[in-house]
């Protein structure tokens, strides 16, 4: 046999519906002898719970199936916030190849599912359409640079990057779901001058900051990012859906608080910061904080007290512990529930340059999604903008919690039940659901 | 972290509290009641004591166990106050009455007690010290430092350098704290290894700018050793060497003592790297040393070299020394053990053999047993089937199954092969090796016939290294076996070994003809697996990803679907490459 038969056969197996083909010319029944009879079957049951093999990849599956033009259920609470969906010979094809655990399940057992779901704190969210994703980051950003990328690319989420330019040129309104890369939005290069000064990635970053401001007409790299994060703030005004993490939360409220101040030390834009920045910034048109202290040092890797474990500042750094996530009912605040599935309600915490959000800074009306008991900070928030919302989760891997630059990527694959992993990929999957079962 | 540096800072610093006094019998009683849980009574006799002798340590270390367990630590104040007010610049005293208070979370008595120690013992370094430990512990480390420098501007910049040191450390300002450390090693030698253990978790991506600032052109030879035993602790042994070479002292004495320290820590690194150290510290110490240190110096740098792998060195370091197996030396003799595994393991059976016939006598029987083996295992790799079996023809140790296994699998007696590696378990050698077992004993058992010389003699061809015959002669070998009796098995792993040589090409030849013969039998799904791989290295990524999806889907039991998952992320680029 050689190659083009073999691989041919092949082909043709692994066509969507080719089935059991029986012998095929030249001798090659082999390829079908291991195949797995197939039943009929109304549904297919994706269970979310430790019978799960790869947690992360059930989303990815969910999303596909959407994506082409299927429709899925979310089962709020039942074994850990399944997925049922049709039953078709593409997902059930696409779960066996990325090892994702499913259940075949008839219609009587379907009724028997709803019957559970109904008399319990559960419900069944329609999925409808898979959302268009964007992730803010520069050209620059490896997809391991960050877990949102990493979770996305694991799972086989599709998503567009784009930066400043895009941003500018009105492209957001293309997108439903907005990440936010770990991104310094008062264009401080998140503080790293005196660490890694010499480093020719810094350098890189700061000549790819500086060139993107000029482009784009502003005078310094904070004025652009000024704009940027207000162009962000609008799309979510307007019924974008808003998910950032680490940095990008605490930066990116600055940035809306500090229109007309000076928040950018000298190094950055030729101008020390305001003294009395902390006390000019407007806090009406920001999404989660309020009355925050900036760190006035250049020198302190830190932006504010935003951050409850301020990581890089050795005199108030604190310890990591682990968060609780809340629960909500299924019925009554769908949101929220969806943004909590999950098969472990306490999760172990991660570092990020902002880890956590210290709770006295919270805006009345934020939706507190997850925190450690006993301590000042919550860890994962979300509230509406507008006609938008906005999720934000602390920290930068959950599986990486003491990272360090240069650290190698996180290969998810050693991780297909991160606890953590799947916080962020509630968060692609929550714009999918139908729109009258989000507004609540 | 943090608290297992602040414990280990307060126990070292403990260690310098007074001389206890003598027990006395009424302290003995007390104890003895204590420890029969006899709390009660042994308060009251611990108390009777301290009535007499207020400064009383292990009355007062008797009665904060007791109350500790009691949680009632309150009782204990007065007595401490008794104490205080005997030797009010006692250490022991103040460092307990600090537990005190700090046990009950009262900082305000915790610093009116180091106000106190510090009116009445106005030189001395303790109550900063005590007073700095106490905050680090709280997280306070500014106001720790602060304290500090308060007590260096009062007693002078000597005074609490090896504490700001500590605190810098603690923490994790790794290059300032270095520069402390430097300091106060070069004011304190005997600092040196504290300075190092206390920078030992320092981030890799800072150790280059902490040893260069201890290692600069006109550095001192403390700051250079300081350097040298930082890349020790770090496991780089033989930078180490290098700057610890040049921050050798004159003073020949000086220079013994530190290569012989040198050498000691660099056998705990337990690496190559660190054998190959201590290999060139004593070879040093041998020259400045004479008659029979230089000797023990020269056979354990034998030794270490021939632990390094370093065959040269080690037979050169020999050459320095008078042996004959008659005196019946012990270092001697683990010495040439040594150098025989060596030269075994290079492939000189024949020097190897001649070593060990002049030296086995001197040698334990254990050492004497596994050498054997080696040897034997070095003529079997050399193709001596004979040699090897009358080497080790009177021992059943599990070892010598799995040499006599590979004798038989090498002369094609592939049941006496599969007996004696069985017999052998999963144990015996090295760990590859009993890997390497595990997969041809996995692959003999797909084969129908008891006996296949030209199999044998491939897997032998294979076992000397020369892969490209062995994947020639394997696939001659598969042509006589019956198609479902091994052919395909065999075929799958010469096209498998085809693959790690990098010939791709033929490598998909023969795994293709691996699975025209039996595409369901137990070896298929290794070698799909296989052909992907070979397909990816040919730049088709197209025909493995559908080679990998067709396996995973086909073959959803095989022990390889995990791995083909993991293939085909990569191939996908859902996870980064490693």
């Amino acid at each position: 046999m050689r190659r083009r038969d073999f691989l041919g056969a092949v082909a043709a197996l692994a066509m969507p519906g080719s089935g059991r083909a029986g012998r095929q010319p030249g001798g090659r029944d082999w390829l079908f002898a291991g195949q797995p009879s197939r039943r009929s079957a109304d549904s297919m049951l994706i269970p979310m719970d430790d019978r799960q093999a790869d947690h992360l990849k059930a989303y990815g599956v969910t999303f596909r199936a959407l994506k082409r033009g299927g429709q899925a259920e979310w089962l709020l609470n039942y074994r850990g916030g399944s997925f049922l969906l049709p039953s078709s010979e593409q997902v059930r094809r696409d779960a066996a190849l990325a090892g994702v655990v499913s259940e075949q399940v008839s219609g009587g057992q379907v009724v028997d599912i709803r019957g559970v779901i109904e008399g319990s704190n559960m419900d069944a969210v329609p999925l409808e359409k898979a959302p268009k994703v964007a992730v803010y980051a520069p050209p620059s950003a490896a997809p391991w640079d960050d877990a949102v990328t990493m979770a996305l690319q694991y799972a086989g989420i599709e998503y567009d990057q784009i930066w400043d330019a895009e941003v500018a040129g009105g492209k957001l309104r293309e997108y439903e779901w907005l990440h936010l890369h770990h991104e310094d939005f008062t264009g401080q290069f998140s503080k790293f001058f005196l660490t890694y000064s010499g480093s020719s990635w810094l350098r890189e970053m700061v000549q790819q900051n500086v060139r993107m401001a000029r482009n784009l007409g502003f005078a310094t790299v904070a004025a652009l990012k000024k704009g940027v994060a207000a162009e962000i703030a609008r799309y979510v005004e307007e019924g974008g859906f808003l998910f950032a993490m680490c940095t990008a939360t605490e930066t990116l409220e600055i940035a809306l608080a500090a229109k007309n101040v000076d928040v950018a030390a000298q190094y950055s834009d030729g101008t020390p910061m305001d003294p009395d920045a902390s006390a000019q910034l407007q806090w009406d048109g920001t999404f989660a904080f309020e009355g925050v202290q900036l760190e006035i040092s250049p020198a302190i890797a830190s932006f504010s007290d935003i951050d409850g474990h301020q990581v890089n500042n050795p005199a108030r750094r604190q310890p990591l512990g682990a968060f609780r996530l809340f629960g909500f009912s299924a019925k009554i605040d769908p949101v929220p529930a969806m943004l909590v599935q999950n098969h472990r309600d306490i999760v172990p915490d991660f570092y990020g340059l902002t880890t956590s959000f210290n709770r006295a800074r919270l805006k009345p009306g934020v939706t507190v999604l997850a925190d450690e008991q006993g301590a000042p900070w919550v860890k994962y928030i979300h509230g509406d903008f507008g006609q938008g919302t906005w999720t934000f989760l602390g920290g930068h891997d959950p599986e990486d919690p003491q990272h360090q630059i240069g650290d190698p990527p996180t290969d998810l694959s050693l991780h297909p039940n991160s606890p953590g992993y799947r916080l962020i990929l509630n968060n692609v999957l929550f714009p999918a659901a139908k729109k009258r079962e989000l507004k609540t | 972290m943090r608290g297992r540096n602040v414990s280990a800072l307060l126990a070292v610093w403990l260690m310098g509290a007074g001389p206890l006094t003598a027990q006395t019998d009424l302290v003995r009683n007390a104890r003895e009641l204590e420890q029969r849980g006899r709390y009660e009574d042994a308060i009251v006799l611990y108390r009777d004591h301290l009535q007499a002798e207020p400064v009383n340590f292990q009355a007062l270390l008797g009665l904060e166990r007791i109350y500790t367990r009691l949680g009632r630590v309150d009782s204990l104040v007065p007595y401490l106050a008794a104490a205080a007010a005997a030797a009010p610049t006692s250490e022991f005293v103040r460092e307990l009455q600090i537990r005190v208070w700090n046990a009950k979370e009262q900082g305000d008595s915790v610093e009116a007690v180091i106000a106190q120690w510090m009116e009445a013992a106005p030189e001395s370094p303790a109550p900063y010290r005590q007073w700095a430990i106490w905050l680090a512990q709280q997280g306070r480390i500014p106001r720790a430092q602060e304290v500090l420098r308060e007590g260096q501007a009062r007693l002078g910049e000597g005074a609490l350098a090896r504490e700001v040191a500590e605190v810098l450390a603690f923490a994790e300002e790794w290059v300032a704290a270095t520069e402390g450390w430097r300091r106060a090693v070069r004011m304190d030698e005997t600092l040196l290894p504290a300075a190092v253990a206390s920078l030992r978790e320092a981030p890799e991506h800072l150790r280059a700018r902490m040893l260069g600032l201890l290692d600069r052109g006109q550095s001192a030879g403390i700051d250079r050793r300081f350097a040298a035993d930082l890349l020790l602790t770090w496991g780089r042994a033989e930078e180490a060497w290098s700057l610890m070479d040049s921050a050798l002292p004159e003073d020949r004495s000086a220079a013994i003592a530190m290569l012989s320290q040198f050498a000691e820590r660099a056998r705990q690194v337990r690496t190559l790297g660190g054998a190959r150290a201590r290999g060139f510290a004593l070879a040093r110490l041998a020259e400045l040393t004479s008659g029979a240190e230089a000797e023990r110096a020269r056979l354990e740098a034998a030794q270490a070299f021939a632990d390094a792998g370093e065959l040269r060195a080690a037979q050169r370091m020999l050459g320095g020394v008078s042996l004959d197996p008659r005196e019946q030396r012990s270092d001697a003799a683990a010495t040439m053990a040594a150098l025989i595994r060596v030269l075994a393991d290079a492939g000189r059976a024949e020097e190897a053999e001649e070593l060990f016939r002049q030296w086995a006598r001197s040698m334990r029987g254990e050492d004497e047993a596994r050498l054997r083996e080696k040897l034997a295992w070095a003529r079997v790799r050399e193709g001596e089937l004979e040699r090897a079996e009358r080497l080790i023809t009177n021992d059943s140790s599990v070892g010598v199954q799995a040499v006599m296994g590979w004798i038989a699998l090498y002369r094609g007696d592939l049941a006496g092969a599969t007996e004696r590696f069985r017999a052998a378990g999963p144990y015996a050698q090295s760990r590859e090796e009993a890997t390497r077992r595990t997969q041809v004993l996995a692959l003999i058992q797909r084969v129908t016939r008891d006996t296949v010389p030209k199999l044998g003699s491939a897997l032998q061809r294979l076992g000397r290294g020369d892969t490209a015959r062995a994947v020639r002669e394997l696939a001659d070998a598969a042509e006589r076996l019956p198609a479902r009796g091994g052919r395909a098995a065999v075929l799958g792993f010469a096209g498998e070994l085809a693959l790690q040589t990098g010939d791709y090409e033929r490598a998909e030849g023969l795994l293709l003809d691996a699975l025209a013969v039996d595409a369901d039998g137990p070896s298929a799904p290794a070698a799909q697996y296989a052909l992907a791989v070979s397909s990816a290295k040919l730049g088709r990524n197209d025909d493995a990803v559908r080679l990998l999806e067709n396996l995973i889907l086909n073959h959803a039991e095989s022990a390889v679907v995990p791995q083909a998952r993991r293939f085909l992320d990569q191939l996908k680029g859902m996870v980064p490459r490693s």
